[in-house]
């Protein structure tokens, strides 16, 4: 029976080291912050092993992504407070940092309502399609299609200052 | 793709490229720890029944009073008049464990089934009674967010056709003659489970009903039985590795045209497909070295399995393992094509 639960440790600790980076800048990209996306790493891997029996023979990725997005969805339910925290990124009125893109692109995140915000990241960072996003969130692809393209039009209008050189 | 999504696809992977990625070790840490209090755990209990089993065989060899009863008849259908079975699942939080009892009884024709649903060290657990036909088929919710089968076939695999979020499972019970499934609802809205089992005869059956189309595909030591239910539009497979446990393909994946991976542990990496109806003298180009095998279902249909060259491993690549598929159609027309990867 230990012998098993070693080999299980042995699988479970291969797929740590492999998915945790990918996993710490998907986490990363939907809060935009280095701390909770620490927690919810590791929260989210937690879950995974406690599921691992069941998962191991399956996509163990897959689900460990989809306990991450279902995390910080929880997150912003139960925590209204920590949003205002998680959006807690450069002010654009910062030139500094306006000149800088990866700082351009996670103030322009932060902009974006937090549904937006991870139907922008599985799209566009995690190359989900539609019908996998919608998968993934539990959502119909109607309603990805829908809240994909506010958010591409709301990004647009964000950038267009910051491109001028008027950042106000 | 227009200037802002592939501005947007950039930038998100330059910022995800400096995000700093160290929580693999914390994690590790932590599953050791809760092993080590498992173990633990273990280490009393079975102290516990070790205690309890010298005091019972201290009152069996006891002197006492000889009593003669008739002989119990005799039971053709079951062989065990008890079962006791416990299944442990996290209910969000892993450290609080739930630990699920299913005892059953032989009351003449059924079992008389008792749930109980214990949280560990926290607040009172609740009890079921529940009662099932033996010999058959039987599937049941409990309170709300458990759901009890038991399928009367010692299976040799058991998964879902539907019902994500639920945390499936099994014990195969031989004494008895059958499988004890319980499922964990963790999402609320989740719709209820179907089950999908290979059973000893080595046929796939969705809950009670007959058995669905399938067929087996033998690579050297590698095996792969798919199968399909065309009436209810889902299909699926079991393999030497998963048949103990959850094994579905994704579920926007449909298999005709398609490269369906194989993903998780097993002997090299694999790839499986439906071809379209009615195509024969199939033949599959791998994109590396790899053995194919292809074959047809009661159905009429045609699948392929491709396994690579490599020895064990754990794949979760969703990289393609085939360049082309050739058949001849129905119409006797040579047809080759790209497997798209759903």
């Amino acid at each position: 029976m230990f012998g098993q639960e070693s080999r299980q440790l042995a699988e479970f600790t291969a797929f740590v080291t492999a998915s945790s980076p990918y996993l710490a800048r998907t986490a990363y990209l939907l809060t935009g912050r280095q701390d909770l996306a620490d927690d919810l790493v590791q929260e989210t891997l937690t879950r995974t092993y406690a599921a691992w029996p069941r998962v191991r023979g399956h996509d163990a990725t897959g689900y460990a992504r989809r306990v991450l997005v279902n995390l910080t969805i929880d997150g912003h339910r139960r925590r209204r407070a920590v949003l205002a925290e998680w959006v807690d990124l450069p002010d654009p009125a910062d030139g500094e940092a306006a000149a800088d893109d990866r700082d351009e692109v996670a103030r322009l995140l932060a902009r974006l309502t937090p549904q937006q915000r991870r139907i922008v990241v599985l799209r566009y960072f995690d190359d989900y399609t539609e019908a996998q996003t919608a998968d993934c969130l539990g959502i119909s692809v109607g309603t990805v299609k829908a809240t994909c393209s506010r958010a591409l039009a709301r990004l647009r209008r964000l950038r267009e200052p910051l491109r001028e050189g008027d950042p106000t | 793709m227009n200037a802002t999504e592939e501005r947007l696809r950039s930038g998100l992977r330059e910022l995800a490229a400096g995000v700093r990625t160290g929580a693999a070790p914390a994690v590790i840490d932590i599953v050791r720890r809760q092993r080590r209090q498992k173990r633990l755990r273990h280490a009393i209990a079975g102290t516990a029944a070790t205690v309890l089993a010298a005091m019972v065989a201290w009152f069996a060899v006891a002197p006492r009073p000889v009593t003669v009863q008739p002989a119990p008849l005799a039971t053709p259908t079951v062989a065990v008049d008890s079962v006791m079975q416990y299944f442990g699942f996290d209910a969000g939080d892993p450290l609080v464990r739930h630990t699920v009892g299913v005892a059953m009884t032989r009351r003449g024709p059924h079992w008389s089934i008792r749930v109980t649903d214990t949280p560990q060290a926290r607040q009172a657990g609740s009890a079921h009674d529940l009662e099932a036909p033996i010999g058959d088929y039987f599937a049941a919710a409990v309170g709300g967010r458990l759901a009890i089968v038991i399928v009367p076939d010692t299976v040799r695999g058991v998964q879902f056709g539907r019902g994500w979020g639920w945390e499936l499972q099994y014990r195969v019970i031989k004494d008895a003659g059958l499988s004890l499934a319980v499922a964990w609802r963790h999402d609320t809205g989740s719709p209820e489970p179907d089950l999908i089992w290979l059973g000893s005869d080595d046929r796939v059956r969705v809950d009670d009903g007959a058995p669905v189309p399938s067929v087996r595909m033998d690579l050297d030591d590698a095996t792969i039985r798919v199968f399909r239910d065309a009436g209810q539009d889902a299909w699926g497979y079991f393999t030497d590795e998963t048949t103990t446990r959850m094994a579905l393909p994704p579920p926007t994946a449909h298999p005709e045209g398609a490269e369906v991976r194989v993903l998780g542990p097993g002997d090299g990496r694999r790839s499986i497909g439906m071809l379209p109806a009615g195509a024969s003298r199939v033949t599959v180009t791998p994109a590396e070295p790899a053995t194919w095998t292809t074959a047809s279902m009661p159905d009429g249909t045609t699948w392929f399995f491709v396994r690579t060259v490599r020895g064990y491993t754990s794949d979760s690549s969703r990289n393609r393992l085939v360049t082309s598929v050739g058949y001849t159609s129905a119409s006797g027309e040579r047809v080759s094509y790209v497997p798209r990867l759903p």
